[in-house]
Order: C-alpha cells, then sequence, then structure tokens
C-alpha cells in the first residue's frame, strides 16, 4: 500500500532509525513500509498517524471505493 | 523501467557476476590444489570438466541475479571472497572429515544430516562473526550495515546460538546407530540438550522481534509446513507406491531441521526484502 510515511518523517527532520526508537520498531521495519514492502499492522499503524499528528487515510493511501448500491 | 535504470542492472548482474566467477575459480582451484593434490599444471584442465563449468556459471547467475540491484564495490567484492574462502575451507574440512572416518561408518542418510548440520554450525558461525565485526567497526562493512547489526546485536547472537544448537543436534544424532561413534543413549541425552539450547534462545530472540520479524516468522512457518507436504509428501508417496526407497527417520530429521531456511528467504525473497 502507498504511503506518505518518508515525506512526513523528512518534513519532522527525523532519521529512519529517530522515528523507529519512537515507535518501538526496527529501522528495518520503517525501511520497508516506506519502500512498500511491508502494510504495517492497525495498531502500529494508529501510533504512526498519532504520532504525526493525522489521521490513518492521511498517512496510508487506498484508491478502494465502496461501489455504489 | 527508464533504459538507464535497466542498463545499470546489467552493469551490476555483469560486474558482480564476473567477481563471482573469479573467487569461485579461484577457489575451486586452491581447493582442488590443497585437498586432491592436483599439480599446478593440471589444474588448468579443471575449470574445462562440464561438471566444474556448470557450477561456475551457476554461480556467476546466481551472484549476478541476486546483486543486479546492488553496484559493485571492492568493499562488497572482499566481502563474497572472503565468505566464498571461508565456506570452502568449512567444507574441505568435512570432507576430510569424513574421508578420514572421522564421524565413524555412514550411510548416506547420516552423510546428508552431518553435512547439513555443518551447514547450519557453519551459517551460525558466519552469523556470530559478523557480528563482531560490527562491534569492532571493521572497515569491511558499510557503516549502516553496522549500525544495523548493532541494533540487532541480541537478536542476531540467540539466532545464531540456536541455528548452531540444531545444526550440532542434527550431527550428534547422525552419529548414533550400529558402527556409529556414539551409543543410541549418549545419543539422545546429547540431542535433548542441545534442542533446550536451540530453544530457550529461541524463545528469548521472539520476545526481541518487532512486528515486520513476527510477520516473516508466521510465513516461515507456514511455508515451511508446505515445503515438508510436497518434498516430504512427495517422497512418500512415490515409496508407498515402490518407485524409490522409503525416507530414514533421520532424513525427516534432516528436511526438518533445514526446511526453515528456504522457507525464510522464500518468504524474504516475496516482500523484497533481500534487495535494496
Amino acid at each position: 500500500m502507498k504511503n506518505r510515511l518518508k515525506d512526513m518523517r523528512e518534513a519532522k527532520g527525523w532519521s529512519q532509525g529517530e522515528l523507529a526508537r519512537r515507535l518501538g520498531v526496527s529501522r528495518q521495519t520503517i525501511n520497508a513500509v516506506e519502500t512498500d514492502k511491508y502494510d504495517p499492522s492497525l495498531p502500529l499503524a494508529l501510533r504512526m498517524a498519532k504520532l504525526f499528528g493525522v489521521a490513518v487515510p492521511e498517512l496510508f493511501i487506498d484508491r478502494w471505493e465502496p461501489e455504489e448500491e | 523501467m527508464p533504459p538507464d535504470m535497466h542498463m545499470s542492472r546489467w552493469r551490476n548482474f555483469a560486474s558482480s557476476g564476473v567477481a563471482a566467477g573469479i573467487v569461485s575459480l579461484g577457489v575451486t582451484l586452491l581447493a582442488s590444489w590443497l585437498a586432491n593434490g592436483v599439480p599446478p599444471r593440471a589444474l588448468l584442465a579443471i575449470p574445462a570438466d562440464p561438471r566444474v563449468a556448470v557450477a561456475l556459471l551457476a554461480s556467476v547467475a546466481l551472484v549476478g541475479l541476486t546483486s543486479r540491484d546492488t553496484p559493485f564495490s571492492w568493499r562488497r567484492f572482499a566481502n563474497f571472497a572472503i565468505f566464498a574462502a571461508a565456506a570452502s575451507a568449512f567444507a574441505l574440512l568435512a570432507i576430510a572429515g569424513v574421508r578420514t572416518g572421522a564421524f565413524g561408518a555412514m550411510g548416506v542418510s547420516q552423510w546428508v544430516a552431518v553435512s547439513a548440520g555443518l551447514v547450519l554450525v557453519f551459517f551460525a558461525s558466519c552469523l556470530g562473526l559478523v557480528q563482531a565485526v560490527a562491534r569492532s567497526g571493521w572497515t569491511l562493512l558499510e557503516p549502516e550495515q553496522i549500525e544495523l547489526l548493532r541494533e540487532r546485536a541480541r537478536l542476531n547472537v540467540l539466532s545464531a546460538t540456536a541455528i548452531a544448537a540444531l545444526g550440532l543436534a542434527l550431527i550428534v544424532l547422525s552419529l548414533a546407530g550400529p558402527e556409529s561413534v556414539l551409543p543410541p543413549a549418549a545419543a539422545l541425552a546429547g540431542a535433548l540438550v542441545l534442542l533446550a539450547a536451540a530453544t530457550v534462545p529461541s524463545v528469548a530472540a521472539w520476545r526481541l522481534m518487532d512486528e515486520l520479524d513476527r510477520t516473516l516468522t508466521y510465513e516461515t512457518g507456514n511455508l515451511s509446513f508446505y515445503l515438508v507436504l510436497l518434498l516430504g509428501g512427495g517422497w512418500a508417496t512415490l515409496a508407498h507406491l515402490g518407485f524409490i526407497p522409503a525416507a530414514a527417520p533421520l532424513d525427516w530429521l534432516t528436511m526438518l531441521a533445514v526446511i526453515s531456511f528456504p522457507a525464510t528467504y522464500i518468504a524474504a525473497g516475496r516482500r523484497r526484502l533481500l534487495s535494496k
């Protein structure tokens, strides 16, 4: 899933290691999320959104739309 | 893919492949000279042997393909050369051990189990060694690799301990039996101790893992089951129908001990985690 994690992290001036430390995960996990290799769990996505002060859909981009009735 | 990126991938493939070919050829000639006493003049005929040529080409292709996204560097070349030399030295020692009968009389199953166990011990030693190198800050590793290894030091040491214990357990079990060097009771006691020595660090490592590590572990377990189903089930099917001999208990133990390693690579590869 596409996401804006890298943009938001860089806007804060944080390194991947710094963000990983704040979220309590490994730097590898941050790198994997930023490069679309891994979609984080819902709790981690919520923590990321809370850390950047945005809603989850602003951080993770999903183009899916419900079918019209 | 843009044309310049396409070209750079080919350049990476060619440079890493040629480097792998040179190192593999050097190691093959050195091993032939040291292990079999092949005179220097006859060494030049070795690469012409079709089996050696195919193995060398496979090495070039494998390294080229796995390195196509990473530019060639002398540091990576040195790392690869050291790893190839260490693996060859380890393999030569193992072959010498088997030839001299240090492991007792061995059938095919025992030979395969001992080899698999030695490979596990070798990989665990490499992991421990790389960790020690990262700790020392030796310039053979990239700065970001050093940082990553330092972050995961405890996890890597625990994993290396578990892998080494599993490999040793396999070796101990394969050395038991008629005409072998270990009595069954001693082998059972040794294997139980070693399996405990593999389980305790595995549990401790699990606690240190984050969610990506745990997801990969789940996927590895899932894939391992299907690989056992495919390989073990296929073998059992063919044996039941009388096409091939049935697997020995030691063959099953070897399969169960090593199957998670290819599964790990497949799980990581499917998520493109093996490339930068």
